[in-house]
């Protein structure tokens, strides 16, 4: 009866709440009467086959199409979509603002450059808002076509021995922890965008951007997959909703462009303004060598938090596919 | 059946399977017993296709359903309402006109 009972959760489940009570009591009746008293596993195996593919069923109860993104993720789609718009708007927002404030210069009146400033705010704002639903729905679309979960188009053959158990509580994937990761993308991709605005050298009354602008847009393409590739690998955990051994290794994977990434960048020869750090030698009465040798300790630190963060998350998600030894099968 | 007729012979049965359905609910049949008549009569029906259509001709108000708790198992009946009736009249002359003139235009062969 496990069997029965999932089939029908996984129908019920993409229903809406009013029809879900009625839709169940009725596939219940269904499959006893197209069953023996005790039926076998094959006969209910069998039972179960005519009746197809419970997300295919389920669409069908909801007269719902099969779209780009099909009525197996899209409940999913929006969902994350909720998470992800006001994140992505707030971060860029504040960001935006922090560089508008630091960049307040003196030469326009107060209100130009309010209105310059609201105008600035608004245009990242939208940007980073087409930009999260464009990537958010490429990533499901992908999912859709591509994923071997449950939750694919059900165009393919069906079976119900697919029907899986509900998951051990030790693997799942809390909620909490994706929308962190989404805000951490978020706030990394935003000051990024920033740099020259946020990433200054201050003294005195004056400032000047620590980071060279032709090093920044050098960058820029790879910031953008690497976001994107970190919003869909959260997603992925999302649909998938826990740990398992070849996301674990994903993992791996892409923490290990991250590094590559972080590395590349921060011994990027041009990356640092010399302008900025002849300036920074000067305010503390120092020679270029010991500048460059603070300078070189500072990326030396960065990089293995970097490494130490990563190496961290990476193990993290093999021990978390690790079923407690307890559960049974 | 060969690959290529089999979704077309899917495509013309399309049409005809509300009437088919409608027909055996003159009396009250719940899912199983409605499968097994309309196999009976070889009108081959998806279950998955079945029961969401069922419903939606309850929204349609043509069919209204009833749980039946008196037997040992709890069964959902549907039967035709009043609309239902009408609406099967009306899809049955329908039908024998259709037919009726497709087969004039397939023997018949010449135009007028």
């Amino acid at each position: 009866m496990m069997y029965r009972d999932a089939y029908i959760a996984e129908v019920t489940r993409r229903l809406p709440q009013t029809m879900r009570e009625d839709v169940a009591l009725e596939l219940e009746s269904t499959i006893a009467d197209m069953t023996s008293d005790t039926p076998s596993q094959e006969e209910l195996f069998e039972a179960l086959r005519q009746l197809g593919d419970p997300v295919l069923l389920a669409s069908r109860y909801l007269e719902r199409p099969l779209h780009l993104i099909g009525p197996a993720l899209y409940p999913t789609f929006i969902s994350i979509l909720k998470i992800v718009l006001p994140i992505a708007l707030i971060v860029s927002g504040l960001t935006a603002l922090l560089g508008v404030i630091v960049d307040f210069s003196e030469e326009f009146s107060w209100g130009q450059g309010i209105i310059q400033g609201i105008l600035q705010i608004v245009g990242s704002m939208l940007a980073a808002g087409i930009q999260s639903v464009f990537w958010v729905g490429l990533v499901f679309a992908l999912i859709e076509r591509y994923s071997s979960s449950r939750d694919t188009i059900p165009l393919s053959k069906w079976d119900p021995s697919q029907l899986k158990p509900v998951t051990l509580k030790k693997r799942q994937i809390s909620r909490a922890s994706l929308i962190g990761g989404f805000v951490w993308t978020a706030i990394w991709v935003g000051i990024y965008l920033n740099a020259s605005n946020l990433i200054r050298l201050y003294w005195e009354d004056q400032s000047l951007p620590l980071l060279n602008e032709e090093a920044l847009r050098f960058f820029l393409p790879a910031v953008i997959a690497l976001a994107a590739v970190e919003v869909g690998f959260g997603i992925y955990k999302w649909v998938k909703g826990f740990w398992t051994i070849p996301m674990a290794f994903w993992n791996l994977v892409f923490n290990l462009f991250w590094i590559i990434g972080t590395v590349l960048f921060l011994t990027h020869p041009e990356l640092f303004s010399q302008e900025a750090l002849t300036q920074f030698g000067e305010l503390l009465g120092q020679t270029t060598a010991e500048t460059e040798s603070l300078k070189r300790w500072a990326v030396w630190t960065l990089l293995i938090s970097f490494i130490v963060i990563a190496t961290t998350d990476v193990v993290d998600g093999f021990m978390k596919t690790r079923v407690p030894r307890h559960q049974k099968k | 059946m060969s690959e290529q007729i089999s979704p077309l012979v899917t495509e013309l049965r399309r049409g005809t399977l509300i009437l088919a359905v409608l027909s055996q609910l003159k009396t009250p049949q719940y899912g199983y017993s409605l499968v097994q008549a309309l196999e009976q009569a070889s009108v081959s029906i998806d279950q998955s296709t079945l029961y969401p259509l069922l419903r939606r001709l309850e929204k349609q108000q043509l069919v209204s359903s009833t749980w039946d708790t008196t037997e040992a198992r709890p069964r959902k009946y549907y039967v035709l309402t009043e609309q239902g009736h009408q609406v099967l009249e009306e899809l049955y002359r329908e039908w024998k006109q259709m037919s009726l003139n497709l087969q004039n235009l397939l023997e018949g062969g010449t135009s007028l």
